[in-house]
């Protein structure tokens, strides 16, 4: 187990010079020149030269890559050029408030879409299963941006009920949460659905039925845990994507993460920061899977780690 | 649930005719500016209401879809075809070609997905076949994984020795042999994928990244016009609703294609 | 009991570091932190602020600043005249990276030191505590308004080297506010600064919210979490049509202008015929008053309403008919006009009208929407055809909305982005800018604009007013022209 985490430890540090090369390179190939923005509405050409000198945009591509490779070795992560902070400040601000929206919406995940999914297995082929899925398919075709604008509309300006925007307490948190667990219950709900389906068909069940314990039993104990597996997965999956941000939720609800960041250092074209954001979201989705896939051990001992395992 | 296939699908095909055929069905060129008939309710003369140009929306939604829904089309099917030969090489020949195929897949794969199609749709010049390259782009990755473990599974079974035996050549295997058996699970994930890359479609214009204006397509319609929401409900609800439903047709469609295929359901996440 | 007053910003303000502010939304922070040696008074007029009086010699040349004693910095020690003069070097500086150079770049010596070759700037000079000698290389009539800028605010030495690139977040200035606490894209509280010299405020503080969508901002508004927005393009109707809201609504005519530039250095729109072309097809009166519900006055030329002294020129009036004609006559069928616009969705709606406007006289434009940093790039190096943007004014003088904007050395990032060059024009802006008294220079600029808006390197379109919504309860809230006029004082509630 030791040996296995430290090697996907180590598997993370070529796919994170992977990902900044690609990112470099990406974000330099972007039109658009971030000195241009940094002098306003109206400069000259030696300002513009100046400036170009001081953020060391003049030298060649590698040198520069290479100049901020050493930056992160060294634990930093540079400034950003338009605010002239500390990139990897205002991510230990940011990152925290992604970490809460994105656990927030799994509190509202799990058990609405375990209890369905289990019920719709339950009583498959009924007007309940079918009811269910339909529902959250729904959940998985309607856009982020349209519901949590909808949202919005209804409970705070209609309602009064809660905060439209603002990070905060729970109250605020309620909101972008729900808005950005409807999708997520639909795919949790699906697949719960078929691993209990599954999991009743196999022999132990069937041997635990014929033992005579209760329906109750049999499903709370034995099917559930055996089904969790699968179920981990997606939670785990969609997880890891929401703390890359959910730029889209981020933006209706003002919500300050790193996926709202990481979108204005692109228009910005405020390298630092898209590096930043892009190592930071990468390192916690590697992280994620390596925390799912231990799960996966203490679950099933059957489930033998293999470096290949995803 | 087969019945449930054949309605999302006749939805699709209809939203999608309707949206061929918009011009006869409407009689608004759906650019056309009056300023004399701003944010009007919907009407007789404007069964959805016009928006804050004057422009009438039906029109607007009708020709929109043929972009929305045609972009997610061209886009699943280059993913779906890259997605296949790269799947298809690496599970086949194996050794150092899947060592670094699979590298790049799990790259892009660990790459925050929306960033990227953002950052890719800024570096093309702006219009829906940016929005088509940077959709592929991004969703590739996750057909070549299936493909490749698809093949990995069937690359010992009897057919594929046959194969081999009496001669055949790598390249008549892997597309004669393999390739028609991989084809289930990849139209099943195409179809669970195609709702998905409208929604990211629509992302991408409310981003302002989508196709240019004054080309209508449901997501630049909300984008647009989402300020109105309170004031003006009838420019924003149409448009997400057509999404809505499209995306749900999809999504029904990709599980009735499962079904008839009986694909083992956790096989077909990436 | 005073309380906080609650504002709603759009991004977070890049810096408060006046040295670098570029942003209005910095500049206007700015403004309630800090101070220069003079500000604007409700008539758009220079008025005493660290400097209580000043005299002007050698014919405008030499400027005599005798600054206000007791004035302190937020750290409790006295603002005296070395304090500007290293504020003003600072600038300067040859490792600093500020942009905002333009605005002293006048003063004897200061190009000369920021280029290394100098190791003080002779034209900077603080002769006793109180005392301030400004010299210029050469007469330059707005120069005390350029002064009101952000970029000349006085700062403190000892707190500027004791955060180094961090002084942006502990900005010590001598403001009516000081900064209390900043939450990146959250929020930015003030607090009153209770040994401000001059009025002080009559609220306990500020707290901006960042907030970046328009709808999320006026629902905050509408349940009362905030005092004063400004209101949305999309909901000036709604609330102008409000009994509740409409007598709460304020406006101030902005000073600036938006209009439809043209590439005027290459094909097809080096052709003026063809430009005024372009102009007599847009019927920007109806645009005005449909569209766009009023909430401006039509422009007559580059030089906003509020600054000019002068008899406004004429512009072209609609005239479709005149249009197709020339337009039909340039052999345009088969070219296709790029124009260029941000993805400012109130930007792209006028750009869908324009086109449809242009599209019914025989002009094939397409839009280019691009986002900021692409667009800013795209218009600088001179892609565009055409492109729409506004002008806002730094400071309330009419060369402000002619050098930058027409004079041939300001092509692309110096503001000239319709890359129009005419040397008569260059000659006026110049006589003006050396001109001795403001109704000398007003002769030579309305002589320049005449020319200019006669050979229409812009559509000119109109002078935005801004429009602010309040809670009953805010008292004496005042919405002023030029962001750096705000000090925040005087509101109540």
């Amino acid at each position: 187990m030791k040996v296995y985490i430290v090697r996907r430890i180590a598997l993370l540090i070529p796919r994170l010079l992977g990902i900044t090369l690609t990112t470099f390179a990406l974000t330099k190939a972007l039109p658009g020149d971030p000195v241009y923005s940094m002098v306003g509405e109206r400069s000259s050409p030696e300002i513009i030269a100046k400036i170009r000198k001081q953020i060391g945009a003049d030298k060649g591509l590698i040198r520069q890559y290479a100049g901020y490779i050493r930056l992160l070795l060294s634990g930093e992560m540079g400034r950003s050029y338009y605010t002239n902070r500390r990139v990897i400040d205002d991510i230990a601000v940011k990152f925290p408030n992604t970490l809460e929206l994105a656990a927030g919406a799994m509190v509202v995940t799990v058990p609405v879409g375990l209890l369905l999914g289990v019920l719709a297995a339950l009583r498959k082929d009924s007007v309940t299963d079918r009811a269910i899925s339909w529902l959250s398919i729904t959940g998985l075709s309607v856009p982020v941006f349209w519901s949590g604008l909808l949202l919005m509309l209804l409970f705070s300006l209609r309602l009064r009920l809660l905060p439209p925007s603002g990070t905060g307490g729970m109250r605020y948190l309620i909101l972008p949460s729900i808005t950005l667990a409807l999708p997520a219950i639909a795919s949790l709900v699906r697949i719960a659905r078929v691993s209990v389906m599954d999991v009743m068909d196999m022999p132990f069940v069937r041997t635990a039925r014929a033992k005579g314990l209760t329906e109750m039993r049999v499903t709370g104990v034995h099917v559930l845990k055996n089904a969790l597996i699968p179920v981990i997965t997606v939670i785990g999956l969609d997880f890891g994507s929401y703390l890359s941000g959910a730029v889209l939720t981020e933006t209706i609800f003002g919500w300050d993460g790193i996926g709202r960041f990481a979108m204005e250092g692109i228009v910005k074209r405020d390298y630092p920061v898209i590096m930043g954001c892009i190592i930071i979201s990468t390192v916690a989705f590697v992280v994620t899977n390596l925390l799912v896939d231990i799960a996966y051990h203490f679950l099933d001992p059957r489930v033998r780690i293999h470096g290949s395992a995803r | 649930m087969a019945l449930q296939g054949k309605i999302a699908a006749a939805i699709v095909a209809v939203v999608f005719l309707m949206s061929l055929m918009a011009p006869l069905v409407v009689p608004y060129d759906p650019d056309a500016i009056n300023l004399d008939a701003l944010k009007q309710p919907p009407s007789f003369s404007h069964p959805l209401g016009t928006d804050n140009k004057g422009r009438d929306i039906l029109a607007r939604v009708l020709h929109g879809g043929k972009v929305s829904i045609g972009v997610s089309l061209i886009a699943v099917t280059l993913s779906m075809g890259l997605g296949l030969l790269v799947g298809l090489l690496s599970g086949y020949f194996g050794g150092k070609i899947d060592i670094i195929l699979m590298a790049v897949v799990d790259l892009l794969l660990a790459f925050p997905s929306l960033l990227l199609a953002i950052g890719i749709s800024i570096l093309f010049p702006p219009g829906i076949y940016t929005v088509m390259i940077a959709l592929s782009a991004v969703g590739w990755a996750s057909f070549a994984r299936l493909v490749r473990g698809y093949v990995l599974s069937v690359r010992e079974e009897p057919f594929v020795e046959a194969a081999r035996a009496v001669g055949c050549g790598s390249a008549r295997i892997l597309f004669i042999h393999i390739l028609p058996q991989c084809m289930p699970v990849v139209l099943v994930m195409a179809g669970m994928k195609l709702g998905g890359y409208i929604l990211t479609e629509a992302a991408l214009s409310f981003l302002g990244l989508g196709a240019q204006p004054p080309t209508a397509t449901w997501g630049s319609m909300i984008s647009g016009n989402r300020a109105f929401i309170d004031s003006a409900p009838w420019m924003v609800l149409s448009p997400g609703f057509m999404i809505a439903l499209t995306a749900l047709s999809f999504n029904l469609l990709g599980d009735a294609l499962k079904k008839r295929y009986d694909i083992d359901r956790t096989a077909v996440r990436q | 009991m005073p309380g906080f007053l609650y504002l709603r910003l759009n991004a977070d303000p890049t810096t408060l570091d006046p040295a670098l502010i570029v942003d209005v939304t910095g500049g206007s922070l700015a403004a309630k932190l800090f101070n220069g040696l003079v500000r604007l008074d409700g008539n758009l007029d220079v008025a005493p602020d660290i400097a209580e009086s000043w005299e002007i010699r050698d014919r405008g040349t030499k400027y005599i600043f005798h600054l206000r004693e007791g004035v302190l910095f937020t750290n409790g020690r006295e603002v005296t005249a070395d304090d500007f003069k290293y504020s003003f070097k600072r600038i300067f500086d040859p490792k600093a990276k500020s942009p905002n150079t333009w605005v002293l770049e006048r003063i004897l010596g200061a190009k000369e030191y920021m280029r290394g070759k100098a190791s003080d700037i002779p034209g900077i000079e603080a002769s006793g505590r109180y005392t301030l000698i400004i010299r210029l290389k050469s007469p330059f009539s707005p120069f005390l308004k350029l002064l009101t800028m952000p970029v000349a605010y006085v700062v403190a030495r000892e707190e500027v080297l004791k955060w180094g690139a961090d002084f942006s977040t502990h900005p010590a200035g001598t403001g009516p506010f000081v900064l209390k606490q900043w939450n990146h894209d959250s929020s930015v509280v003030f607090a009153v600064n209770l040994r401000y010299f001059d009025r002080k405020a009559d609220i306990s503080g500020i707290v901006y919210r960042i907030i970046p969508e328009d709808l999320t901002a006026v629902t905050e508004f509408e349940v009362g979490n905030l005092d004063v927005i400004g209101i949305p393009a999309a909901e000036y109707a709604k609330f102008r049509n409000s009994p509740k809201w409409s007598s709460l609504i304020s406006s101030a005519e902005g000073i600036n202008t938006y209009y439809l530039g043209f590439n005027c250095a290459r094909a097809p729109f080096d052709d003026i015929e063809l430009r005024r072309a372009v102009s007599c097809a847009i019927d920007r009166e109806k645009i005005l008053n449909t569209f766009y519900e009023g909430r401006g006055r039509l422009a007559a030329g580059p030089v906003p309403d509020l600054l000019r002294k002068w008899p406004a020129p004429g512009v072209y009036a609609y005239d479709p008919e005149r249009a197709k004609r020339i337009i039909a006559g340039a052999g345009l069928t088969n070219r296709v006009i790029n124009f260029y616009v941000s993805a400012d969705q109130e930007v792209v709606d006028i750009a869908e009208v324009i086109q449809y406007y242009l599209r019914k006289v025989g002009l094939n434009v397409r839009i280019k929407q691009l986002e900021w940093s692409a667009y800013k790039s795209a218009l600088n190096n001179g892609e565009a055809d055409m492109f729409w943007i506004g002008w806002w004014a730094d400071y309330p003088d009419p060369e402000n909305f002619l050098f930058p904007l027409f004079h041939s050395s300001n092509h692309g990032a110096g503001g000239n982005r319709s890359r129009y060059t005419n040397h008569e024009v260059d000659r006026l802006i110049e006589a003006g800018q050396g001109a001795a008294d403001t109704s000398e220079a007003d002769r030579y600029y309305r002589a320049a604009e005449k020319i200019i808006t006669a050979e229409s390197p812009w559509v000119f379109f109109w002078h935005r007013t801004d429009f602010t919504l309040r809670q009953p309860w805010v008292k004496k809230y005042k919405i002023y022209p030029i962001y750096s006029m705000d000090k925040g004082v005087g509101v109540s509630f």
